[in-house]
């Protein structure tokens, strides 16, 4: 578990140092963070919305062998 | 879509049929060609250059006899989870609950070592007092998983390109050494002598079985497309055929390449054999070349681990080996999504913590469970539906021979892991038999054992 925290840790780190020296690889590796927080946070909006929007019971509702049914109403 | 959530019956939300061979292709030789540009070579250090070369093919050999034995039943059993699929329908649950561990385990930890591979190539690439790897890391994961979240069809077709572009590098750098001309860039007659060629004798060649593995690691994650394929019975053992051969090749060039412009103590102890190959050449043009192609190799790599990861935890969801809540699926791009988030910070934890050995060595103990299964599924199948009594999209040919090939070579590189890692093999299979336990004793009691089974099979043979 301390391990698991020490990752953390170092993402935090790893931030500092790239903001503590803006070099051409700095920038690169601020971009790459900020890259990351924002598809991390996108992803985190989107399940929250479409937990939202969609019933549990739906969401959940794939079953194995089921699918060709399911494909022949889906327009693609 | 949102009006049929609003009507009164639920709508089933399924993953999508949309696939064809070219993306089996892309995900298996995706997930695998990173082993051509790191990985394969540390069998140098363990038996020479030669016994690189021997277990290039006897592992070949290996990987020939899975990809034969995963086509003929994911041809028949065609599901999200792959292997988890099989065994839950043809061994049972208790097989099939292990059998999705070793798939989740060896995807992530090889995503993991992918991330760190990108990482690390990238801060030695810019070699830049104190710029740390742990962006890169991080970006690949997250990028990777997001597109993942997105949807499959584009997930794979950004992995056909990547992994074309990384094949097409091997290539062209085979061909700009001249291959056909020894001597005037390559020196394999110099540099691989009855002297050297195999330094530790045949128990070097034994200890070079680990990592040979790295050639072809992989190849058996085509099967996790199965419940996203078109025409699984066509598609599956076409693209899993066709990037063996494609594997095959690339390694036999690999090795060629590399064993002719380095010294075996040097081969069996970079980090980046093609990269360097590419370097060695004196072409700056080459050397770029294969830096990219090592980038993009692990990208894809990356990309289709976190593909079957999330496809085999979202199956142990959807059968109830774990809680439902990991069986949804996301009704506007059909993915697993809450399977992709939930194993993201894992992989992104276990990418800052561990190093490459570390993870890679889980991920290959992980892999070689899951062939020893397959070597005793494909028995129990033969058996228990003989040929005729079910449709198969693809029949293997000299059954039992592949099955009995595998399980023998199995045996051997269990025995060589157990030289270099042997604390790490014991941890492992005391963890997968507690959590054997727990599934067994804790879990199996909220499976509704009745729908698990969904084949529409006749009752096997004896039953």
């Amino acid at each position: 578990m301390l391990e698991y925290f020490q990752g953390f840790v170092n993402i935090y780190e790893g931030v500092r140092a790239s903001l503590a020296s803006l070099t051409f690889w700095g920038s690169i590796s601020f971009l790459c963070w900020a890259l990351s927080a924002i598809l991390g946070a996108w992803m985190l909006y989107d399940w929250g919305v479409t937990d939202g929007r969609y019933s549990e019971a739906e969401l959940t509702s794939s079953r194995e062998g089921e699918i060709e049914a399911a494909t022949e109403k889906h327009k693609l | 879509m949102v009006d049929a959530a609003m009507s009164s019956s639920p709508a089933k939300v399924s993953l999508l049929r949309v696939l064809g061979p070219a993306h089996v292709w892309a995900l298996g030789v995706g997930i695998v060609l990173v082993g051509e540009f790191t990985g394969w070579n540390f069998s140098a250090d363990k038996g020479g250059a030669l016994a690189a070369l021997i277990v290039c093919w006897v592992i070949g050999l290996l990987y020939t006899s899975v990809a034969m034995i995963d086509s003929e039943v994911t041809s028949t059993v065609a599901a999200a989870g792959g292997q988890y699929a099989q065994a839950k329908h043809i061994v049972g649950p208790l097989m099939a609950f292990n059998v999705a561990l070793y798939l989740v385990f060896a995807y992530t930890m090889l995503e993991v070592s992918d991330a760190i591979l990108v990482g690390d190539t990238i801060v030695s690439y810019a070699a830049t007092d104190g710029l740390n790897h742990n962006a890169f890391l991080a970006v690949t994961i997250v990028v990777l998983a997001f597109l993942n979240y997105r949807g499959v069809l584009m997930t794979l077709n950004v992995n056909f390109v990547i992994t074309a572009l990384a094949y097409l590098s091997i290539l062209i750098l085979f061909f700009s050494v001249s291959p056909w001309s020894q001597g005037t860039v390559l020196r394999l007659n110099e540099l691989v002598t009855p002297q050297n060629a195999l330094p530790y004798g045949w128990i070097g060649v034994i200890a070079a079985f680990q990592f040979g593995i790295w050639y072809y690691l992989g190849i058996e994650g085509t099967t996790q497309a199965a419940e996203e394929v078109r025409s699984p019975a066509r598609s599956l053992p076409y693209g899993t055929m066709a990037g063996m051969i494609t594997l095959l090749i690339a390694a036999a060039l690999t090795w060629y390449v590399c064993a002719s412009l380095m010294p075996w103590e040097y081969l069996g102890i970079t980090y980046y054999p093609l990269w360097d190959a590419g370097k060695l050449t004196g072409n700056p043009l080459l050397a770029n070349l294969m830096f990219w192609g090592t980038i993009l190799a692990a990208v894809a790599s990356a990309n289709g681990c976190i593909n079957d990861a999330a496809r085999a935890w979202f199956s142990l969801g959807r059968d109830r080996y774990l809680p439902t809540w990991f069986s949804a699926v996301h009704p506007k791009y059909r993915t697993p999504y809450r399977s992709i988030v939930f194993l993201l910070p894992i992989a992104l934890a276990f990418a800052f913590i561990s190093d490459l050995n570390q993870a890679i060595t889980f991920s290959i103990l992980s892999g070689v469970l899951q062939y020893t299964f397959m070597s005793i599924n494909i028995m129990m199948f033969r058996n228990k539906w003989p040929l005729g009594t079910i449709r198969r999209g693809y029949t293997h040919p000299f059954h039992p021979l592949p099955a009995i090939v595998l399980l023998i070579l199995c045996i051997i590189t269990y025995f060589a892991i157990f030289l270099g890692f042997g604390s790490q093999l014991t941890a492992m299979v005391v963890f997968y038999m507690v959590a054997s336990i727990w599934f067994h004793f804790y879990r199996y009691r909220y499976v509704r054992r009745g729908d698990q089974f969904t084949m529409p099979w006749p009752k096997p043979q004896g039953y």
